[in-house]
């Protein structure tokens, strides 16, 4: 009989019961339970879930308590998944519900909610069936038609208020990774040492091993030397998904938060951050930082870096020298092939060896009259391309493969100015660990939390909480892009990176005004913080011909919360605090009507910022927008802003 | 090693990245080893030089143009070419004309120079020998070759981050914690040479101060 670690809080979804006369919380008497089903359920008492069920709490609290290697390594794995390392002290009230810090308040959760959809003889025939945690999530789902939501992603893991910040959901999907991490890592008592012993001997031998065992904790990033420029080499974004994936598949349990690019890996010692290495196709590597902690210090966020602490890089092989011509397109190889010469012998393979040989031999492009009739017209949209690159093997692959982004080709290639705009959403992992902090202190204070100094830093099960949240704001980001775009929207970059072709600059304020009706939903409390948001949004706006690399570069770090760039117009600095006043201000605002005067402020600008600026503070047509400056806009934004709504009905 | 400090200024400067696609030229935003140290030989004759330097304020700009055929007089595929103007930075050089060089100098460097591009002034503004200059950890400014004496020298380097003795001597970088490499164009005469593999900016370096971005604890 197999053993599901992520089952063990199962109880914590079921309803009260009557057991001996007396009524409890099935998941807060375990000896209860257990007597339940000795009487009822008799065939399940040697049942290794339902015996981690029972027994993974060594606090005096709960009778029954680990008795088995795989009951004490449930017990370590829950504690590791929990959103606190400790029971908060002082009495807050309970709640089932979770409480996000992103987005809740404490005026939304004046009423107590409880969340117990289950009985417990539904639970002991589910776990009879030997289904295991997949099936139990699909159970879960089919409770939303009812419950009008999904009770294992709303129930939170400590209903304690104060305590209750990650989903059931979250910890124990955590709680299985960790329980595997240390089977993997060996970590794993004697049988002997844990079968009836009594309780403080157990707790003691926890506290022994936790202090003693350790993992690494490794914050990685994905990077890539390709410097893409047409739309054929945008393919490499793609590639950079395939091998995020191929990492995450091989890693399955290692993995504890991840975006499109950054990964948070927590390794037991055996394994190296260096693992990862094979699957680095097309010249990728790995940046990263890692620490070694013990279990019973394991944070996420590196603070208090140990000894053992070091940052490095994760190269695939690389020469010492490489003799010319080198890859134009990640200069990081030699150039073996010559493109688009050698594209077209690879990919039209019935070539006529006369046409084959023409080609090979000469320089590309061969003249039209060594190419045979029959090959012309496959061959005429090739020989058009006059231009040649020396490409290594693997920017020739990615560049060879076929266009994914043809909708960015086409706009690319069509004569008339198409404009697009680049739109990247960014998350700053270190930030977030400090946001999530300072909104668990700011969520203890308004409870009334005693010890505020003490609380500590965020654990593994809020990142994790919060990694869901954020992707499906990505995917509810891209739903609006789509609906404002439609056809005129590349299918996504990547989850967080987009393109739309645009009629004018003026639609930014349209991607502007989804991402803060979508901010509001999703991460409201982020406005609260004390310093800058996490989640930030970058668009990044020229013709269509413009070189893609210039935009990443602009795009990856964006210098604010909101960040507008315009190819040759300047670039807009906003907080995403005052966003709201300053969409209201372009759409309906005094803006518009000063937009003429803005726009001819913007030209003086070309020929003197200074002129400028002090024509702004000079003409009394300014005092209109002088409710602007308060929201944090500096001149160089303004005049951007201006350009930006001067595009539409552009005067002249 | 002893190095003289510079502030360099220029009007329009387009230190190019290798040509992408034969229609655009991006500028990098550092002053690499390669480019400084050919464009000193190429003003003051063939000698042992070793700079590094890096930008500190500049406006990007790009400029669209077209090359002539001379043989048709017809019109090429337009360039797009990205450049910098009011370009101040800092250049550290060392060589034998140390002391000569002490009263400043103007260098044609980069890409346009034909154009009027790449007029830069350097200001000598110090001496200091690298020993003396403290160290720290933080983020390299530019680009500067590895330049390991062997193979064995190279895989010591890579797996341990051990300062290779060409790092070490010139730069007085002691170890190098998260490197990211690239490569720069080592030339072995007038007409050819190789490439060489090099830390780039971004690396993450113990070392003196004016080879870093910041300071880090």
């Amino acid at each position: 009989m197999k053993m599901d670690p992520e089952l063990h809080d199962i109880l914590k979804l079921c309803d009260d019961i009557v057991i001996d006369g007396k009524k409890c919380s099935p998941h807060q008497h375990p000896d209860l339970v257990q007597k339940y089903i000795e009487k009822n359920a008799p065939d399940l008492l040697d049942n290794p879930t339902v015996n981690a069920i029972l027994r993974h709490h060594e606090h005096p609290n709960f009778k029954l308590y680990p008795n088995s290697p795989e009951t004490l390594a449930v017990d370590i794995a829950d504690n590791l998944a929990s959103a606190l390392s400790r029971a908060l002290s002082g009495e807050h009230g309970w709640d089932h519900k979770i409480f996000r810090l992103w987005r809740n308040t404490t005026d939304q959760i004046k009423k107590r909610s409880k969340i117990s959809p289950l009985n417990l003889d539904w639970i002991l025939d589910f776990i009879r069936g030997e289904k295991g945690f997949e099936d139990f999530l699909s159970y879960c789902d089919s409770l939303m038609s009812d419950l009008g939501y999904n009770p294992i992603f709303e129930r939170a893991e400590d209903s304690m208020r104060g305590a209750n910040i990650t989903s059931l959901y979250t910890h124990l999907t955590l709680s299985g990774k960790f329980y595997r991490l240390m089977q993997k890592a060996g970590y794993w008592v004697q049988e002997s040492d844990v079968l009836d012993k009594p309780r403080h001997k157990i707790a003691k031998l926890r506290e022994a091993k936790t202090e003693k065992w350790t993992f690494q904790v490794c914050r990685a990033t994905l990077q890539f030397p390709q410097k893409p420029i047409r739309s054929r080499d945008m393919n490499v974004f793609h590639e950079l998904d395939r091998v995020r994936r191929k990492i995450e598949k091989a890693f399955p349990d290692e993995i504890f938060f991840n975006t499109t690019d950054e990964m948070l890996f927590v390794l037991p010692l055996q394994k190296r951050i260096e693992d990862v290495k094979p699957k680095l196709n097309y010249g990728f590597w790995v940046e990263y930082e890692k620490d070694t902690q013990t279990l019973s210090a394991l944070t996420p966020h590196g603070e208090g870096k140990s000894q053992d602490y070091a940052e490095g890089t994760v190269y695939a092989p690389l020469e010492s020298k490489i003799v010319p011509p080198i890859c134009e397109i990640c200069q990081m190889a030699k150039a073996e092939k010559e493109w688009p010469k050698h594209n077209v012998l690879e990919t039209f393979e019935d070539l006529c060896p006369s046409c084959r040989k023409a080609i090979e031999n000469t320089a590309w492009p061969p003249p039209v009259e060594v190419v045979c009739e029959k090959d012309l017209p496959g061959l005429t949209p090739w020989l058009e391309e006059t231009v040649t690159e020396a490409l290594c093997r693997g920017c020739f692959d990615i560049r060879k493969k076929s266009v994914r982004l043809t909708k960015l080709a086409d706009w690319s290639e069509k004569e008339e100015r198409v404009k697009v705009v680049w739109i990247k959403i960014t998350l700053d992992f270190n930030r977030l660990c400090n946001s999530l902090h300072e909104l668990h202190v700011a969520y203890l204070k308004d409870l009334k939390h005693s010890k505020i100094d003490g609380v500590e830093k965020i654990r593994f099960s809020v990142l994790a909480e919060f990694n869901r949240a954020y992707k499906a704001f990505l995917d509810r980001y891209n739903g609006a892009l789509l609906n404002r775009f439609g056809d005129s929207l590349e299918s996504k970059i990547l989850d967080d990176f987009f393109v739309a072709r645009v009629e004018d600059y003026y639609d930014i304020v349209g991607i502007l005004e989804d991402y803060q009706l979508l901010y509001d939903e999703y991460f409201p409390r982020f406005k609260v913080l004390s310093s800058f948001s996490p989640v930030k949004l970058g668009v990044s706006g020229s013709g269509a011909k413009f070189p893609f690399f210039e935009h990443w570069q602009i795009l990856r770090r964006p210098k604010s919360d909101v960040y507008v760039s315009l190819i040759d117009k300047g670039e807009m600095l906003m907080d995403v605090k005052h966003l709201p006043e300053i969409i209201a201000c372009c759409k309906h605002g005094e803006l518009p009507k000063v937009k003429r005067k803005l726009f001819h402020l913007a030209k003086i600008a070309e020929m003197s910022e200074k002129l400028a600026e002090v024509t702004l503070k000079s003409d009394r047509d300014f005092e209109k927008i002088k409710n602007i400056l308060p929201m944090g806009l500096d001149f160089q934004s303004i005049l951007t802003l201006a350009k930006l709504l001067g595009d539409r009905d552009e005067i002249r | 090693m002893k190095f003289a400090e510079y502030t360099m200024t220029a009007d329009m400067l387009c230190v190019g990245e290798v040509v992408k696609w034969g229609r655009y030229k991006p500028s990098a935003e550092t002053l690499r080893y390669s480019q400084l140290v050919g464009a000193l030989r190429s003003h003051f004759g063939e000698m042992e030089f070793h700079a590094v330097g890096h930008l500190q304020s500049f406006k990007k700009q790009y400029l669209s143009y077209t090359l002539k055929d001379r043989h048709t007089d017809k019109a090429k595929l337009p360039l797009k070419i990205e450049f910098m103007t009011d370009v101040v930075g800092k250049v550290y050089v060392a060589s034998p004309l140390i002391e000569e060089m002490k009263k400043g100098f103007d260098v044609n460097m980069g890409a346009m120079l034909s154009k009027g591009f790449g007029e830069c002034r350097f200001k000598f503004v110090r001496l200091f020998d690298v020993a003396d200059v403290e160290t720290g950890i933080g983020v390299l400014n530019s680009r500067i070759p590895v330049r390991a004496e062997n193979e064995e020298d190279l895989q010591r380097f890579r797996a341990t981050g051990e300062s290779t003795p060409f790092l070490r001597d010139v730069f007085g970088i002691q170890r190098v914690k998260r490197p990211v490499y690239g490569y720069l164009f080592y030339p072995v005469n007038a007409y050819t040479g190789h490439y060489e593999l090099a830390l780039f900016e971004g690396s993450k370096v113990e070392g003196p101060e004016f080879l870093i971005l910041k300071e880090e604890a």
